[in-house]
C-alpha cells in the first residue's frame, strides 16, 4: 500500500483538483481509496458523494474498525472515498486526546492495507496536528506549488519542519501547479526553484478545463481525457509512479 | 473489510429485459455504456482442481484472471499470451504460485469458450451518483436447456439500501438468481463437468459386508477408474490420466493378491497376468511423462556451456514419447484388452454368486481385511531387525513392497480403524512411498537417457556439445540419486524401527459379531 498525501500549507494551490484527478487515474490500474481530510469536503463534492450522517471525526479515530462502513463507492470502479464532514474541524482536537496522537492516522491507514493498494489523501491547508499526523502517515508528500516567491517561503518552512521533526525530507515531492507560461514571473520561478529543490518535472499548467470540474463534478481526466489539463495530471501521475519504482529497487 | 456484494441473475430469452430495465428507470436514473462483443475462454483441470475451490481460471481481453465465484471479484490479473498449459507457463509469480498449489502438473484444458455482448448500465440516484451497477451479458449459446441472458448486480459501497432495492425489483420479475439450488446450470454455463472425475479411493465399505460383497465394490470401483482415464490417455490431454489409471491397476493388484487364498487360483493367475501386462505395456511412456514434466527445473540446473543443447534431448524423449503413447493407445483400442476387461468384469460380478460354495468368500470383510493387515504389519516387525544401515538391496526391496501393499491394503480398508491412526500411518506411508518414487524415476531416468544415448550414438547422431549435454544431464540425476538415495533410507529406516504401524494391531476392535 503506497500512500500519497496532497499537502500544501497554503490554501488554494490546487490540491484537490490534483488528489481528485490521481485518484481517478491511480484507480484505473489499482483499487484506491481517497479520503477526503478537508472539513470543505471539496473532493467528496466533486465525486457526488455525501457523507453518512452518523460520520464524525470522532469515528475517524476511536472506531478505526468500523471505519469501512463510511466509505462510500465512486462512479468509478476499483475507486472509494472516505468523505468528509463538516466535523472535520474538529479532528484536531480528537487526535490531541488520543494517545500516540502522531501516528494514529497510519495505525487507521493500516487497516485498509488489505483493501487498496493506493491511498490518496485530500489535506486541507495549515500546519497543526493533523498535519504532523499526516507527515507520519504518507509515503510521500505532493506539494503543489504555484510557481511564486511566497510558495518557496512555505516551502523552505515545510522542509525546516521536517528537518526539526527528524523525518525523511525524500517524502517531500513537490510539483508545480497553476502555472501561467505567459507570466515571465512564473517561468524564472520555475527555472530557480528547479535548481534548488527537487521539484518533479511535468507540471499542471492553469487551465480553464480544471476550473470547470467545478460544475462537471467529475475528474477532467474521465470526462475530457483527451483535453491537456488531462494530458497533465496523466504525465504527472506516471512520472511520480517511476520515482517510487526507482526508489524501490 | 467486507466487499460490495454481487449477485447473479439469468434469464432464458430476453422477454423479460426490457421491462427490467423499464422498471428500474421508474425508481432510478440508468445510463448505459456502449455495447461490446467479447469472448471469454475457461480453462481448468481435467479433474476441475480450480472449480471444485471456486475458482474461475479465463482468458479475455489478452488478460489471464482468476475470478472468485463466490464473491465475483477478480483476485488476480496477468496480461499475458494465451497459449498455456502448466502453471510454470505463467509470467505473473503470484498467479504461478497459486496455480502450482491447486494443479501440480495438471494441465490446464479449455472447458469453455463464450461469446457474448456485455452492456454495463450505471444505476444513479437523482444527485447523478452511482449507487449500483448492473452488467448485462448476452450469452451466444446454442444449447437451449442453459440461460441465454445473464445480470450481474453490483453493490457500491455505501449504498446497501439502492442494491436492496434493486434486488427487490428483479426478482419480483421472476428473474432468477443463481443460488446453491441450480448449481448445476451455472456448472454447465461455464463448461464444466457436473461430476467431476475423482481418484480419491472412497469405496463405501461395511464391516457385515461379506469378502466377496466387500471386492466386488472395490473392484468395480477401481475399474470404473481405469475406464474413466482410457479415453483421457489416448486423447493425451494430460499425464495424470495414465497415472491414475496405473495407480488403479496397482491397486486392484495389491488387493487381489492379498486375497488370493479367497479366489479360485487359476482365476487369479489368470488376472494377475492381464494387469501386469497393461503395467508393463505403459512402464516407458510413464517415466518418459514424468522426465518430460521435469524438463524446465533440470533444464535449469544444467551448466550454462550445454543448456541449449539441452533441447536436442528432449526433443529426442519426446519422439520416444510419441512412439510409446502410440504403443499405449493401440493396446487400449485393441481387442485382446476389450476382452480381458470383459471377462474381468464378467469375474467381478459373479464374485457375490461364488460365495455359496465357496466359504472364505462368504466371510465378513474386517476379519478377512484385519487379518490380511495384521500378517503385512507381523512381517515388518519380524524383518525389521534385518534393517541395518547397509541393509542389503534384497531386503531394502522385500520391505518397500510390504510397505507399499500395506498402504494400499489401509487405504482400502481404513474405516476398520479409529480415522486418525489410519490417516497418520497412511501419510507416513505415502511420504515413504513418494521418496522411493523419486528414487526410482531418477535411476529410470538414467537408464532411459544412457539408452537413448547409445542408440544414436550408434547411428554415429550425436557429437560433441549435444553428448556433453547428455552426459550433464545423467550426471546431474546421478547426483540427485545419491543426495536423496541415503535420505530416503534414512527416514525409512526410522518408520520400520519405530513400529508405529504397530498400534494398528492394537487399535479398538469391532465388537464381536457372532
Ligand atoms: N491548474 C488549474 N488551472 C485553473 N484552475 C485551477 C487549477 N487548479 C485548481 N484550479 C481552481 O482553483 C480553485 C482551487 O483549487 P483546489 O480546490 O484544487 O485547491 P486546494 O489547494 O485544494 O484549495 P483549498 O486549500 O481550499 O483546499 C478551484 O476553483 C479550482 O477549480
Ligand atoms: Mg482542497
Amino acid at each position: 500500500m503506497s500512500v500519497f498525501a496532497l499537502y500544501n500549507i497554503k490554501g488554494g494551490v490546487g490540491k484537490t483538483s490534483a488528489a481528485v484527478n490521481f485518484a481517478w487515474l491511480s484507480a484505473q490500474q489499482d483499487k484506491t481509496l481517497l479520503i477526503d481530510l478537508d472539513p470543505q469536503s471539496a473532493s467528496s463534492f466533486y465525486f457526488r458523494v455525501r457523507a453518512a450522517k452518523k460520520h464524525s471525526s470522532k469515528k475517524l479515530i476511536k472506531k478505526t474498525k468500523s471505519l469501512d462502513k463510511f466509505i462510500r463507492g465512486t462512479d468509478f470502479p476499483g475507486l472509494d472515498i472516505l468523505p468528509a464532514d463538516l466535523s472535520y474541524r474538529n479532528l484536531d482536537l480528537e487526535l490531541k486526546k488520543s494517545k500516540n496522537s502522531r501516528s494514529r492516522l497510519r495505525r487507521i491507514l493500516n487497516n485498509f492495507k488489505e483493501e487498496y493498494t493506493v491511498i490518496i489523501i485530500d489535506c486541507p491547508p495549515n500546519i497543526t496536528l493533523v498535519s504532523e499526523n499526516i507527515f507520519q502517515a504518507a509515503d510521500y508528500l505532493l506539494i503543489p506549488t504555484i510557481p511564486t516567491y511566497l510558495s518557496e517561503l512555505t516551502l523552505i518552512k515545510l522542509i525546516d519542519f521536517f528537518t526539526e521533526e527528524n523525518i525523511s525530507q525524500k517524502k517531500i515531492q513537490p510539483f508545480f501547479s497553476m502555472v501561467e507560461k505567459r507570466k515571465k514571473l512564473h517561468l524564472q520561478k520555475i527555472d530557480e526553484l528547479s535548481e534548488k529543490y527537487h521539484f518533479l518535472i511535468n507540471h499542471i499548467p492553469y487551465l480553464s478545463d480544471i476550473e470547470k470540474m467545478g460544475e462537471e463534478r467529475m475528474p477532467v481526466c474521465s470526462q475530457r481525457p483527451a483535453s491537456p489539463a488531462a494530458q497533465a495530471y496523466k504525465n504527472l501521475w506516471e512520472e511520480i509512479n517511476k520515482r517510487i519504482k526507482n526508489k524501490d529497487n | 473489510m467486507k466487499n460490495p456484494r454481487k449477485n447473479l441473475y439469468y434469464l432464458h430469452g430476453a422477454i423479460q429485459h426490457t421491462e427490467l430495465l423499464y422498471t428500474i428507470r421508474q425508481s432510478f436514473i440508468l445510463e448505459a455504456e456502449k455495447r461490446k462483443r467479447k469472448q471469454i475462454k475457461i480453462f481448468d483441470s481435467f479433474d476441475q482442481r480450480l472449480f471444485q475451490k471456486n475458482k474461475l481460471l479465463c482468458y479475455e481481453d489478452n488478460t489471464w484472471k482468476l475470478l472468485d465465484l463466490t464473491t465475483f471479484q477478480y483476485e488476480q490479473k496477468s496480461p499475458d499470451k494465451p497459449d498455456k498449459k502448466f502453471y510454470w507457463q505463467f509470467c505473473d509469480k503470484n498467479l504461478c504460485d497459486y496455480l502450482k498449489d491447486i494443479l501440480n502438473t495438471r494441465a490446464l484444458i479449455e472447458k469453455a469458450i463464450i461469446s457474448y455482448t456485455q452492456t454495463i448500465y450505471h444505476i444513479k440516484n437523482s444527485d447523478k451518483k452511482t449507487v449500483a451497477r448492473l452488467r448485462h451479458f448476452e450469452l451466444e449459446i446454442s444449447d437451449l436447456s442453459l440461460p441465454d441472458n445473464i445480470f450481474l448486480l453490483e453493490e457500491v459501497r455505501g449504498y446497501q439500501k439502492s442494491f436492496d432495492k434493486l434486488g427487490l425489483i428483479i426478482t419480483d420479475l421472476a428473474i432468477n438468481e443463481f443460488s446453491e439450488n441450480n448449481k448445476s446450470l451455472f456448472t454447465r454455463l461455464l463448461g464444466m463437468d457436473i461430476e467431476p472425475y475423482s481418484n480419491s479411493f472412497s469405496v463405501n465399505l461395511k464391516p457385515e459386508m461379506s469378502a466377496a460383497t466387500a471386492i466386488r465394490e472395490i473392484m468395480v470401483f477401481l475399474t470404473n477408474i481405469m475406464r474413466k482415464n482410457e479415453e483421457g490417455i489416448s486423447l493425451d490431454i494430460d499425464t495424470e490420466f495414465l497415472h491414475d489409471y496405473r495407480v488403479a491397476i496397482r491397486r486392484v493388484r495389491t488387493i487381489l493378491s492379498e486375497m488370493k487364498s479367497l479366489i479360485p487360483n487359476d482365476q487369479y493367475e489368470y488376472f494377475k497376468t492381464f494387469f501386469i501386462k497393461v503395467l508393463k505395456i505403459s512402464n516407458v511412456l510413464r517415466d518418459l511423462d514424468v522426465l518430460l514434466l521435469k524438463k524446465d527445473s533440470y533444464r535449469d540446473l544444467l551448466p550454462l556451456a550445454v543448456k541449449d543443447n539441452s533441447n536436442f534431448i528432449f526433443k529426442t524423449i519426446s519422439k520416444k514419447r510419441t512412439v510409446e503413447l502410440k504403443k499405449v493407445k493401440n493396446f487400449l483400442k485393441s481387442t485382446e484388452y476389450e476382452q480381458y476387461l470383459w471377462e474381468w468384469q464378467d469375474f467381478i460380478n459373479r464374485l457375490e454368486g461364488m460365495q455359496i460354495n465357496n466359504e472364505p468368500l462368504s466371510r465378513y470383510i474386517d476379519i478377512v481385511a484385519r487379518q490380511r493387515i495384521e500378517k503385512k504389519i507381523n512381517t515388518l516387525q519380524k524383518k525389521k531387525f534385518k534393517f541395518k544401515k547397509d541393509v542389503s538391496p534384497q531386503v531394502l526391496h522385500e520391505l518397500r513392497i510390504e510397505t507399499k501393499k500395506l498402504k494400499y491394503m489401509l487405504e482400502a480398508f481404513r474405516f476398520l480403524y479409529p480415522e486418525n491412526t489410519a490417516m497418520s500411518i497412511i501419510n507416513n506411508l505415502k511420504k515413504i512411498q513418494d521418496r522411493f518414487g523419486l528414487l526410482h524415476d531418477l535411476l529410470v531416468q538414467q537408464n532411459l537417457l544412457d539408452l537413448y544415448f547409445n542408440e544414436l550414438d550408434a547411428k554415429g547422431k550425436i557429437a560433441g556439445k549435444e553428448a556433453a549435454a547428455f552426459g550433464a544431464l545423467i550426471n546431474l540425476l546421478n547426483q540427485q540419486y545419491q543426495s536423496a538415495h541415503r535420505k530416503s533410507i534414512n527416514k525409512f529406516h526410522k518408520f520400520i524401527k519405530s513400529g508405529d504401524y504397530a498400534r494398528l494391531n492394537h487399535a479398538e476392535m469391532i465388537e464381536e459379531r457372532l
